[in-house]
């Protein structure tokens, strides 16, 4: 049913704008070149945090932050086999996806582990990927409460996870 | 963090550290030209549906809603965070990603009309819509759902609705915790001018 839903948007927004006599071509390739000028906006600033990310988890010190924080997580029940990923999850997309084919493998398709992995990673994002991302157009600086709030959001979510998947 | 990164990795692996970060620098590159290609895609898509008033109509339709989470804003900004919010609740992230960086331009924006010198702190609207964007609201978690059938798993759909309840219990402490912590929004205006009118008066 939910495959249908983006097909079938953009077939509606098709035949509305038809309907409507608005010039598709024309307003298609102007939303493109805005990508064009929107990606150029945001390139140095993608470098800035793929650099910061990838210094972050190819030194160790992510490894290091998940063995300090693994009995935290555990207080709160969630396996200790899933503290690397929850903690990687908030940096880096590419980085949680190969470490969760990795927990399915290790830990099979069905199993507990797996499960709770699955719905963290449907129900979380990249926060300081996406932050860095959202505010690059603005000159703000001091995010306020934006990063605490998130991080605690995603915290909560794993610990619910971690809960609800027993009984699934 | 990235001078305790390099810190660390002096000790423990020196010789990679530039080619670390030359790779990362490289691949972001990469990841632009992929992300380019699905921005364009749906820019121009969301240019069509802007054209023909579609945009407009969400908007109007989601009003009350936005006007509760993010106080009253103007058009433009109401339709660009319209778009952020249902095409992350597709998993549209190529949809909601753009519109979410022009909602905050826009935000910013109309915050500087009010202040004197432009600001540089986020306002409770523009955390609001990160919050929102954070505890991400997903209606089918498609790659997952992907890796584990492929990877043999009995039933993957068994998942979608624990992540869905999981999702929308995490939106509502995160919108919780924004009306909480960040100046209550709809009031901020007034308070402001409280606060000048207290310090007019302390100087009397």
């Amino acid at each position: 049913m939910s495959v249908y839903i983006i097909p079938f948007f953009i077939l509606f927004v098709f035949i509305f704008a038809f309907f409507k006599k608005v010039d598709a071509y024309k307003s298609f390739s102007s939303g493109a070149a805005d990508a064009l000028k929107l990606i150029l906006d945001i390139l140095p600033l993608l470098a800035t945090i793929f650099i910061a990310i990838q210094i972050f988890t190819a030194s160790g010190l992510l490894d290091i932050f998940s063995v300090m924080l693994s009995p935290i997580f555990e207080f709160f029940g969630i396996p200790r086999e899933l503290s690397t990923f929850i903690i990687i999850k908030p940096f880096s997309g590419n980085g949680s996806l190969v470490l969760f084919n990795e927990i399915v493998e290790t830990f099979g398709a069905d199993s507990y582990i797996t499960k709770t992995a699955s719905v963290i990673a449907g129900s979380s994002e990249t926060i300081f990927y996406t932050s860095a991302l959202y505010f690059s157009k603005t000159k703000i600086k001091n995010l306020g409460f934006a990063l605490p709030i998130a991080v605690l959001t995603t915290f909560f979510a794993s610990v619910l996870a971690a809960f609800v998947c027993r009984f699934i | 963090m990235v001078v305790f990164g390099v810190f660390y990795m002096c000790l423990s692996a020196p010789e990679s550290v530039l080619e670390v970060c030359l790779n990362a620098s490289a691949s972001s590159i990469s990841m632009a030209v992929v992300l380019l290609g699905i921005y364009m895609f749906w820019m121009g898509l969301l240019q069509v549906a802007k054209d023909a008033g579609l945009i407009e109509k969400l908007a109007r339709l989601m009003r009350p809603f936005l006007r509760f989470l993010f106080g009253k804003q103007s058009a433009q900004t109401n339709e660009y965070i319209a778009t952020n919010i249902s095409a992350n609740l597709v998993g549209a992230g190529g949809a909601a990603t753009p519109a979410a960086i022009n909602a905050m331009a826009e935000l910013e924006k109309e915050a500087n009309v009010n202040a004197k010198t432009p600001i540089s702190r986020a306002t409770p609207p523009m955390i609001m819509l990160f919050i929102l964007s954070a505890t991400a609201i997903q209606l089918l978690p498609t790659t997952i759902i992907s890796i584990l059938s492929s990877n043999g798993a009995t039933n993957p759909e068994k998942i979608i609705m624990p992540t869905i309840l999981v999702s929308v219990a995490a939106t509502i402490l995160g919108v919780f915790l924004v009306k909480l912590f960040c100046a209550n929004i709809r009031g901020q205006g007034r308070e402001r001018e409280q606060k000048q009118e207290q310090k007019r008066g302390s100087t009397k």
